[in-house]
């Protein structure tokens, strides 16, 4: 039965689920309590905090991570071919060969157009 | 495993109704993760771990990542306002639940399932899915799998051409 | 493992000039200088083009088959295939001065043109839910992005969001169907599917009759029918004239075309559901009119009136007889022809003005020679569009009424003409305007200028009412054509 081997992956997800649960109990219940108007402000990796969380965000994060998306699904339509390659020989290396050079078009775009700088 | 699915498909479920119940937008998205996770565990139940761990790692993972950088481009902040009953949203919501109530009944009526071919449960597990698919990307489908190519193409100029500032 | 050998390739060559042609296009993009070269990116996709065409020439009668017999190039996929090239040449010409002058100058245009006739091309010919899918997206993630190409442009940029999240819902109905058809039968190509479906009691199946239906949600919304048909006038008001003319052109005939392959070749007649489309067919009809009269932006009266013709060949597709998908293919080109060349008109600037309301064409006809001739072509393309004799319109829409008389559809029948009647209206306030109303404000007006560019235009739309007024004329040479092919498509 395949979920046999799946138990390792539950068994994990058990213990961290355990683990988050008793650590978060254990500080709420054991740790001590002193209230100041410095530990009610919201954490920001020291530094003061700086206004509200809601801030807008530039679009280039969004068109960065765009781009990226598309060339992670690229990578997703090679695993299948590293797996039978050796099977597939040219032919099959050919293929993929087509299929990475229309996106290396893709890659050359984005380049030249500036898209991969952080202006 | 029966049980398993059930687990997961409730799960799945419960977490996808609170994509659309939860008012903070980053909320929804979180959701969103856990059914996607859910999902996840129900490709492996059917032996199909190739799409598992695409469904975690493309969707869980980077489509998830840009779903949160819409949401704070768009910069939405919680009203606090609860959605408004007028009359548009009740008829919608009507023929939404009116429509769910036919399809569940269609589906509790008389399904058939075509042949299955040569793709059991038994004959991807011997031959492991990624081989599997990796048989039919490259051999019988080669044709779709090249036009995704011109696909993805058009995605990065589409990507670059509306969403750069300056366009030199 | 089994592999595609070069015979494979030669169904697609066509596609493959094309793909070559648009890389070529960005190849010269990436590496020319920012100035100059203005011309070298429309011309070379023209070039593509009409090598594309002679490819497909070629092709005609060969019915050669590829990719495990998933990819066909039979005459009805080749003619097919030439209404979108066609369609694409004469949007080029329009589309250059317009760019130009509304500061969207990428040739990037051109590229996603190109790809996205490569996926109309790819889902016509292919016999595969999933290739005509994967077509189906290139095609579209091209116009999302086409739509939205001008980008400081408000209206512009509510039409690119609103078509692209109403198409991707659609999208979602499709893959939906898609997946349900092949729970159901076990294949996504189509010979096997149809097969299956004509057994009996294969509509007993509610995977397959749910199934169908979101796949006709799916396509519907590709050719905006009623009730899907919403985005419709927003999005061909807001996108840039030359595309809304290339989406009501080409996009649509494309949705014909997998409609017609889909439903019209081996699913059993009293399976059709005709109940449901008939009323879709009317419903589409009327809309369409009825909206349009009620317009004062020409660009959404056009955008109306596309609608109002979709339910015209709706109506063919209801009655589904031979003659009726002959008569759809007719219509899916007449109708490329005219909706195009009356976008195409709109897209010249008259005196550094764009033409919008009826009271922009307020004396058109008199205001200069570029005006003059594009007064005559909008005439003639409304004329055609009407439906007048010696019109590709007339000639279409005639076919069509034979068709669903010769099948028994008389009132079916009688509902199309009074639409017609209706559509008098809206098309001949056009020409009243341009010929009859006095320009308002016409003494602070600039000499008005003939640019190279739009007379560039003026020479694509001159050929479009041609091929108007010469299918209004010989319709026979291409009726046959169109009967060939539809003999070529199994029944």
């Amino acid at each position: 039965m395949i979920a046999i081997e799946y138990l390792p992956i539950l068994i994990l997800i058990g213990l961290g689920v355990v683990f988050a649960t008793i650590f978060t109990l254990a500080g709420i219940l054991i740790g001590p309590k002193r209230r100041g108007q410095n530990k009610e402000m919201p954490f920001e990796s020291g530094l003061p905090s700086d206004g509200l969380v809601g801030q807008r965000y530039d679009v280039k994060f969004y068109m960065t991570a765009l781009i990226f998306l598309i060339f992670d699904v690229e990578i997703v339509f090679l695993y299948p071919w590293a797996v039978k390659f050796r099977e597939m020989g040219w032919f099959g290396f050919a293929e993929v060969l087509i299929f990475m050079v229309l996106l290396l078009f893709g890659l050359a775009y984005a380049w030249k157009k500036g898209a991969l700088e952080w202006e | 495993m029966l049980l398993t699915f059930y687990i997961l498909g409730t799960v799945s479920v419960l977490s996808a109704l609170g994509v659309l119940v939860c008012r903070s937008p980053v909320y929804s998205a979180m959701s969103l993760v856990c059914s996607f996770f859910c999902l996840g565990g129900i490709y492996i139940l059917m032996n199909v771990e190739f799409v598992a761990v695409i469904q975690i790692l493309v969707y869980a993972g980077a489509i998830l990542v840009l779903f949160l950088f819409v949401i704070m481009l768009l910069n939405i902040v919680p009203t606090g306002e609860s959605v408004r009953f007028n009359l548009p949203v009740l008829i919608a919501f009507g023929i939404a639940v009116g429509l769910f109530a036919q399809i569940s009944g269609l589906f509790l009526g008389d399904i058939q399932f075509g042949p299955k071919d040569v793709y059991t449960a038994e004959a991807i597990s011997e031959e492991g899915s990624i081989g599997l698919i990796g048989r039919l990307l490259y051999g019988e489908f080669v044709l779709p799998f090249e036009a995704i190519s011109i696909l993805l193409l058009v995605a990065v100029i589409g990507a670059v051409i509306i969403g750069k500032r300056r366009l030199n | 493992m089994t592999f595609v050998t070069i015979s494979d390739f030669i169904p697609i060559v066509p596609e493959l000039i094309l793909v070559l042609t648009a890389l070529l296009v960005l190849l010269v993009d990436l590496v020319g200088t920012q100035t100059g070269y203005k011309m070298t990116s429309p011309l070379l996709a023209i070039g593509g083009l009409c090598v594309a065409v002679f490819a497909e020439i070629q092709l005609f009668g060969g019915n050669r088959v590829g990719f495990f017999d998933t990819i066909v190039a039979d005459q009805y996929s080749i003619l097919f295939e030439i209404i979108y090239m066609v369609t694409g040449i004469i949007t080029i010409t329009i589309s250059w001065h317009y760019i130009a002058e509304n500061n969207m100058n990428f040739r990037e245009y051109y590229v996603l043109m190109l790809f996205s006739i490569v996926g109309m091309m790819l889902m016509t010919s292919s016999l595969d839910l999933l290739m005509i899918f994967i077509g189906l997206e290139i095609m579209s993630i091209s116009s999302y992005i086409m739509v939205g190409m001008m980008r400081r442009v408000v209206t512009a940029n509510e039409a690119a969001l609103k078509y692209l999240l109403l198409g991707a819902f659609s999208t979602g109905f499709l893959l939906y169907g898609i997946s349900l058809i092949y729970g159901a039968t076990g294949s996504t190509q189509l010979p096997a599917i149809i097969e299956h479906l004509q057994q009996a009691g294969a509509f007993e199946n509610p995977l397959v009759g749910f199934g169908l239906a979101l796949l006709i949600i799916g396509v519907g919304f590709k050719v905006a029918i009623v009730p899907f048909h919403m985005w419709t006038p927003d999005v061909y008001t807001g996108a840039p004239t030359p595309v809304a003319a290339f989406m009501s052109a080409a996009v649509k005939a494309a949705g014909f075309a997998i409609l017609i392959r889909i439903f019209l070749t081996g699913i059993p007649h009293a399976e059709r559901w005709d109940n449901m489309m008939w009323v879709i067919a009317i419903l589409t009809m009327t809309v369409g009119n009825v909206m349009a009269l009620r317009q004062n932006n020409i660009k959404r009266m056009l955008a109306y009136s596309s609608i109002a013709h979709a339910g015209y060949v709706m109506v063919a597709v209801v009655v589904g007889s031979e003659a009726a998908i002959t008569s759809i293919i007719y219509y899916s080109f007449a109708y490329a022809l005219m909706g195009m060349g009356a976008f195409g008109v709109l897209s010249i600037r008259s005196n550094g003005k764009t033409i919008e309301t009826y009271e922009d064409l307020a004396g058109y006809a008199h205001a200069g020679p570029t005006e003059q001739v594009a007064a005559v072509l909008m005439s003639t393309f409304m004329l055609s569009l009407l439906g007048l004799p010696l019109t590709a319109g007339f000639i279409g829409k005639f076919q069509i009424f034979y068709a669903a008389l010769d099948e028994g559809w008389f009132w079916l029948t009688v509902i199309a003409a009074m639409n017609s009647v209706i559509s008098l209206f809206y098309y001949l306030r056009v020409i009243v305007f341009m010929y009859m109303k006095e320009r308002i404000g016409a003494q602070q007006e600039k000499e008005s200028q003939t640019s190279v560019s739009s007379l560039f235009a003026i020479t694509g739309l001159l050929a479009t009412a041609a091929g108007i007024v010469y299918l209004g004329i010989f319709p026979n040479d291409f009726v046959q054509l169109a009967q060939l092919s539809v003999t070529a498509i199994s029944f």
